[in-house]
């Protein structure tokens, strides 16, 4: 919290900038403020060894507790950026336009390049689940096995969800967005809402290489107020740009003209 | 919403219009840059699934 602090004290705290919901139990808490300054993104920037994205929402973060036990479950930006492979170990991308670019410079001096002085996943691509605190007795999350996980046990209720129950609270939180110097996009946000009974986080990554690759990072934390239980679903999908391409369709195009 | 009021007739000459003005955006393009379009149509690669039950912990 105190990092948190540091973070916002250029900064006006609104009062509005902070939204709490309490529903049997558990608290949700959502905090929304203006982009960082240069201060404190260098600070972030040397703490994590990487260049930050463009627009970083430091200060911005999205909570669940549970009061009786103390269990928590937080998403903010830095600790997304911290999973960001920031040696180049997984493979770093290249734009499009990178091996014609290389193909014309072979005869240049610039052929002689062959060291980036520092590799990161400059797509910021992250495998954020969030950070979990756990409960005074320890109480916290456990990994369900992959054969269990398979049969469908402790998934999350999707049918549940699709009630139209009404929405008690509801949000939406960018933690960092970078245009990938107008190669395409990468953003990270939460969404969460709340029911009487229910409710479902969705932190998603979704990263657009145009005419390379496409990623969709979800963590989806569900959580069950009657019963007490939370369940943490983690996806990373991604496919090639043109497979994606090829079968993408628009149902209505009519409806998505009107909204223009 | 706007589909459920508006005339089928006046809509049709709505689409005609935004058409011609070259304004409509190009579906393909449009979808991608959709998370919710998008999502589902990218194979999965890795999934995880982690559970608590905190009703269990001691009151």
């Amino acid at each position: 919290m105190s990092q948190q602090r540091a973070h916002s004290d250029p900064y006006p705290t609104p009062s509005s900038a902070e939204r709490t919901h309490t529903q049997r139990g558990f608290t949700i808490t959502t905090l929304k403020l203006p982009i960082l300054k240069a201060g404190p993104i260098d600070a972030m920037s040397a703490r994590l060894g990487i260049p930050i994205p463009e627009m970083i929402f430091g200060d911005n973060l999205v909570r669940i507790t549970h009061l009786r036990t103390g269990w928590g479950i937080t998403f903010r930006a830095e600790s997304a950026l911290d999973t960001v492979d920031k040696t180049g170990a997984q493979g770093l991308l290249q734009v499009a336009y990178a091996k014609e670019w290389s193909r014309s410079r072979e005869q240049s001096s610039a052929a002689d390049i062959r060291e980036v002085v520092r590799p990161y996943d400059w797509s910021y691509t992250c495998c954020y689940k969030g950070d979990e605190t756990k409960g005074r007795e320890g109480e916290g999350l456990v990994e369900v096995e992959e054969e269990a996980a398979r049969r469908g046990e402790k998934a999350i209720p999707i049918e549940l969800l699709k009630r139209r129950d009404p929405i008690l609270f509801a949000d939406e939180v960018v933690l960092y967005e970078s245009e990938l110097d107008d190669n395409g996009i990468s953003v990270l946000s939460v969404k969460l809402r709340v029911m009487d009974q229910r409710m479902l986080l969705l932190c998603r990554l979704f990263m657009r290489l145009d005419n390379v690759l496409i990623r969709v990072r979800d963590t989806r934390v569900y959580v069950d107020f009657e019963k007490e239980e939370v369940i943490r679903e983690y996806t990373a999908r991604e496919d090639k740009y043109e497979n994606v391409k090829r079968v993408s369709r628009v149902p209505c195009l009519v409806s998505v003209g009107c909204l223009d | 919403m706007f589909l459920a009021w508006c005339r089928w007739d006046v809509l049709t000459d709505l689409f005609q219009n935004l058409f011609m003005t070259g304004l409509l955006p190009d579906d393909v393009t449009v979808a991608l840059r959709d998370s919710n379009q998008v999502a589902p149509l990218l194979p999965l690669v890795e999934r995880k699934l982690d559970y608590a039950n905190l009703a269990a912990a001691p009151a």
